[in-house]
């Protein structure tokens, strides 16, 4: 499989999002989508109601950059930029929430490529000066978050581990 | 492998020598405690939960399955495989399907863009059994197995 067989992102309400990939919505629905070692980018600007939502793989593109959802560095500016596309003129004042970054393997060693995605996204946000007002990071279990376009509250669930919302 | 309502079971290894890469045997909830049940040799529908027990019948399945079909592949390789292959003790997950795909796949992307995947399914006394292996060679074993998936101008 290459970038190139990966699905299109897509902007409809209420979509999943695929690995690698970012969705946008506006004004209503929900965007979705599972993690487990990647990291679920939610990018929300409570004025305008929309949300933006990155499937993060990896913490750096290196000069690739194809799809920008994959990695941390392209996945940030990719989303603000659709999200600004989407809401039109008006100035695009976000918060920021981060979920999965997760050790699915015990026996992956070094510093976790989880780990490294959510400092990745981290320091990027920092630089940009968004704020993250939610996380849920790092375990050993994968993650399905549903992010309410509106409010921006992110519901995970933890497989086995039940539920929490980030508001 | 798995509804995304559903948590799935299974053992990964990772594996190292002639071909590195990653093997997850999986399975259904249902079909994980079967199988357990089976090699356990107790009545079909005895397991209803992950106890100790349970999770190390499958740890076991997943060692002998695993190591009988990476032992195949070292074979079929002919002199480069004379390395052998070496996979790490199974490690147990009960997880989202999407979850696990997930990760497994997240074992390639750093250094390639190419995957390949090899899916097998077991059958017992001709009867399908709701388990499946997943074999994720890293970018080494990629061009071991598959050359033209590589480099178009080999052979395959």
């Amino acid at each position: 499989m290459t970038a190139a067989d990966l699905p299109t992102p897509t902007g409809r309400p209420g979509d999943s999002v695929a690995i690698g990939q970012i969705g946008i919505a506006q004004g209503g629905g929900v965007l979705r989508t599972f993690v487990g070692s990647c990291v679920g980018l939610v990018l929300h600007a409570r004025s305008q109601q929309a949300a933006g939502l990155a499937h993060v793989m990896l913490p750096s593109s290196n000069g690739r950059g194809s799809p920008p959802g994959k990695y941390a560095d392209t996945a940030v500016t990719e989303t603000l930029r659709l999200l600004r596309e989407a809401v039109g003129e008006t100035p695009l004042a976000c918060t920021a929430k981060l979920v999965g970054g997760a050790t699915m393997f015990a026996f992956q060693s070094g510093i976790p490529i989880g780990e490294q995605n959510v400092l990745a996204l981290e320091k990027i946000l920092l630089d940009l000066g968004i704020p993250i007002t939610g996380r849920l990071c790092g375990g050993r279990h994968g993650r399905r978050l549903v992010v309410d376009v509106v409010t921006g509250a992110v519901t995970v669930e933890t497989a086995g581990h039940g539920t929490e919302t980030l508001a | 492998m798995g509804s995304s309502d559903t948590l799935i079971c299974g053992c990964a290894m990772r594996i190292d020598g002639a071909i590195g890469g990653l093997l997850l045997l999986a399975a259904d909830d249902d079909a994980g405690l079967s199988l357990a049940d089976t090699l356990l040799e107790r009545p079909a529908g005895t397991s209803t939960s992950w106890g100790d027990l349970e999770r190390s019948a499958v740890i076991e399945t997943a060692n002998i399955v695993g190591c009988a079909y990476l032992n195949a592949i070292c074979a079929a390789l002919g002199p480069a495989g004379a390395a052998g292959i070496l996979p790490s003790p199974p490690v147990f997950l009960r997880d989202f399907p999407e979850s696990v795909m997930e990760a497994v796949l997240m074992e390639q992307p750093v250094l390639s863009e190419i995957v390949l995947l090899a899916r097998t399914e077991f059958r017992i006394d001709g009867t399908p059994v709701a388990c499946g292996l997943v074999f994720l060679p890293d970018a080494a074993g990629v061009a071991a197995l598959m050359p033209s998936a590589v480099d178009p101008g080999a052979g395959t």
